[in-house]
């Protein structure tokens, strides 16, 4: 006999029983085993696939559900939307932005390629691969630097540039409740990425910063690349970050180790003072002093110095707050209290704070060559009117943002996204942004 | 005119103790094709129009549209001269026009175009629901009886209007959900569909949840269970019902499209990872129409078909 299913009708509050937090796929660590990988590539008695690399009982590398590496996150991580997974808006047409808002930047910037001229006779261009890490990711289009082979400064190769080449897949970094990094040792009990995770009791451990590998890392599938030499970096993320700056900053806490953590790949670019070589410095001994911290103080903006300590902050501009890199855990505690998205914690750097990595790129991608948060391109970011500039803004109004050296190829939609969304109204005639640390404008 | 949203745990009866029916199949028919063979489309906006029986297929990056007829062959295409802007989507209306959701200058349109794609006007939304809409981005539109389903993942909520544009009535899908503020945030709406009764359709794929939604009396269903075997939502996208009251849920991790019935029992699936015809790279989006379904994809695999084969009727004994 067929059962037939009963439909009961319920107040709705009690639906709420259904909602829990957001299903946290890695939780810290390793995630759920199949869903990134099929076992034997056999279902039902047939293969999962059935391409000349995919058969029944063989599968395909690394028993992954997806073609490569990058392919299988972006199962999950591709699109767009408010929830901070998401960091590929695959889909972008011309002249609108990726939607992602990520302090990581939208790798969707990969795919955008722009041109323009700027004066008669010159034409200028800024193509997608410029604008980020380029991860192969075959069945999303994202394909190898074409001109790059290997990174700046290192040799790691671009062809095997995929997001576990940063991410640890398997999430084994971790911060130990003893006060160390591991990767073994305590459980993982939670992420260690975001402000609303509390510290993790004894005997437990919480993951490293976006399960990010460390010390030892090399992939089995990128044998022969290099193990990493340095820790991940300790940094907190507020727990909503895919969101527009337009009203209140995104302000990641960021604390030691990212420039270090950088030059896992970016070797020979790592610096951390002008007396090692003369290139800028970043990094944990990068510290900007009395000097520099002031300066970052009491710019405002292009011709306004009378800021101060307390309202300086520009996540634009982030820095690493500072501390003992070999007691993360006591790092990690001190700069979690400032990662908000509600605009209450503003204040600027210490002498003891330094200059990273991010203080100036996107991690992922950014609407600019080289990954910066802004263009260096131009010497203005605003012209009049306290207005990104646009390619699609009307030069009888805008007779400045309107025009292809400014706009440098990009709509004003384009252009406000790269900058995070945030409001140009009170910016002036803003000048480049490396301005905040070196007041030159 | 409030919405009050009444939910049902079907998820807690299907499945315990619920015979499972015979299955329902999918059969592969073909890829939509130009001249020159399969398009290597990735993960396109798709719709149906019921009455030409054509698909229509949306190309943000060229702001195209392709329309095929039921064969899967592409027969017209429109927006390549740009005055429609950005089109992001394109449904139609039993006159035969169509209503195209385009971005212009950083602002959302709703045009109503002839067959052909060349607008005719654009529509303007009315009444006093549009006040409040200030986190509403339209992104596609359903009309269904006279009525227009205006529909937003983003902003979780549903505009019903009449085909002139005055809205009705406001529904917030996170509410029907079941979410708080923080909750709906975290939270994306990765599916959502209007069928022909009216019905809205919606998955929330962290969550292994979808939800079938009645404008008529507020019943809300709810179902889904997490997992990796037939049946189970792993990371589930697209959502669709058709006249017989199938669900068609999208499960783009696990590459399948599930079948269950017109009480979500579950009934098949089909695709799996593969390259060969008939498998699926990374499903997201889907219509239904006429006997098949359309399923979008990822690493330019375009948009498959599959024809509906319902099981044989077996005539009771004497």
């Amino acid at each position: 006999m067929k059962k037939i299913a009963v439909v009961f009708s319920i107040a709705a509050g009690l639906c709420l029983g259904f909602a829990g937090r957001a299903y946290a796929f890695h939780s810290g660590g390793v995630a759920e085993c199949q869903g990134c990988h099929t076992m034997h590539n056999s279902l039902d008695g047939a293969a999962m696939g059935t391409g000349t690399n995919n058969v029944q009982f063989q599968g395909v590398q690394y028993l992954l559900i997806g073609q490569d590496q990058s392919s299988t996150c972006l199962n999950c991580h591709g699109d767009s939307g408010t929830g901070g997974y998401h960091i590929f808006d695959d889909n972008v047409a011309a002249g609108v932005a990726p939607a992602n808002l990520t302090p990581g930047g939208d790798f969707g910037w990969l795919k955008k390629n722009f041109s323009w001229s700027p004066r008669a006779g010159v034409i200028e261009t800024s193509d997608g691969e410029r604008h980020g890490h380029n991860i192969v990711a075959v069945e999303d289009g994202l394909l190898a630097d074409g001109t790059l082979a290997t990174a700046p400064g290192g040799t790691y190769p671009a062809a095997s540039l995929t997001c576990i080449s940063c991410h640890d897949p398997h999430g084994k970094y971790r911060y130990l409740s003893t006060g160390a990094f591991a990767t073994t040792g305590e459980p993982i009990k939670a992420s260690g990425s975001y402000n609303n995770t509390a510290e993790p009791a004894a005997g437990l451990a919480v993951g490293a910063y976006r399960i990010l590998a460390g010390t030892g890392y090399e992939p089995r599938s990128q044998a022969g690349v290099g193990a990493f030499a340095s820790q991940p970096p300790v940094a907190v993320a507020p727990s909503s970050y895919n969101r527009t700056e337009a009203v209140t900053e995104t302000r990641v806490a960021y604390g030691v180790g990212m420039s270090e953590w950088c030059a896992n790949c970016h070797t020979d670019i790592h610096n951390n003072s002008l007396a090692a070589k003369l290139i800028h410095p970043a990094g944990n001994d990068a510290e900007l002093g009395a000097t520099y911290a002031g300066l970052y103080d009491s710019y405002v903006v292009t011709g306004n110095l009378t800021g101060t300590n307390a309202t300086s902050y520009n996540s634009l501009v982030p820095f690493e707050e500072g501390g003992d890199p070999a007691t993360p855990v006591t790092v990690r505690s001190a700069v979690k209290p400032h990662a908000v998205n509600n605009g209450s914690v503003t204040t600027g750097p210490s002498a003891t704070a330094n200059v990273m990595c991010l203080s100036c790129h996107r991690a992922h991608a950014s609407g600019w060559d080289s990954m910066t948060r802004w263009s260096n391109a131009m010497e203005f970011l605003t012209a009049e009117a306290n207005t990104w500039p646009g390619s699609d803004l009307n030069p009888a109004t805008y007779p400045d943002a309107a025009a292809a050296k400014f706009h440098q190829g990009r709509t004003n939609a384009e252009y406000s996204a790269a900058m995070g969304n945030k409001a140009a109204s009170s910016l002036g005639y803003q000048r480049s942004l490396c301005n905040k640390c070196h007041a030159k404008d | 005119m409030a919405f009050v949203p009444v939910i049902a745990l079907a998820s807690l009866m299907v499945g315990v103790g619920a015979e499972v029916g015979a299955p329902v199949k999918l059969v592969y028919a073909f890829n939509l094709s130009a001249l020159e063979g399969p398009l290597p489309l990735h993960q396109p906006w798709i719709s149906y129009d019921a009455t030409a029986h054509e698909v229509y297929v949306v190309q943000r990056e060229l702001s195209l549209v392709r329309v095929f007829n039921d064969s899967g062959m592409q027969v017209h295409t429109f927006g390549e001269d740009g005055s429609l802007g950005d089109i992001i989507s394109v449904a139609s209306l039993r006159s035969g026009d169509l209503l195209v959701v385009s971005n212009i200058a950083g602002a959302t349109r709703l045009t109503r175009c002839n067959y052909r794609g060349v607008p005719v006007a654009e529509l303007t939304l009315s009444g006093d629901a549009v006040s409040d809409l200030r986190d509403f981005v339209l992104e596609s539109a359903t009309a269904v009886d006279g009525k227009l389903y205006l529909l937003s993942r983003v902003a979780k909520q549903v505009l019903v209007a009449d085909l002139d544009g005055r809205v009705q009535r406001s529904i917030n899908l996170a509410s029907v959900a079941g979410l708080d503020a923080e909750m709906a945030r975290d939270n994306d709406i990765a599916g959502l569909s209007v069928d022909v009764h009216g019905n809205i359709l919606f998955t929330i794929p962290t969550l292994f949840s979808a939800y079938i939604v009645s404008t008529v009396d507020g019943d809300v269903r709810q179902f889904g269970k997490r997992g990796s075997s037939p049946g189970r939502f792993n990371l589930v996208s697209g959502i669709v019902a058709d006249e017989q009251g199938l669900v068609y849920v999208a499960d783009t991790l696990r590459s399948v499209v599930m079948v269950f019935d017109d009480q979500l029992a579950f009934r098949g699936e089909y695709g799996y990872r593969g390259w060969a015809a008939g498998s699926l790279i990374s499903p997201r989006h889907l219509v239904v129409g006429g006997d098949k379904v359309f399923v979008t994809q990822s690493a330019r695999r375009g948009v498959s078909a599959f024809r509906v084969v319902m099981p044989p009727k077996v005539e009771p004994t004497t």
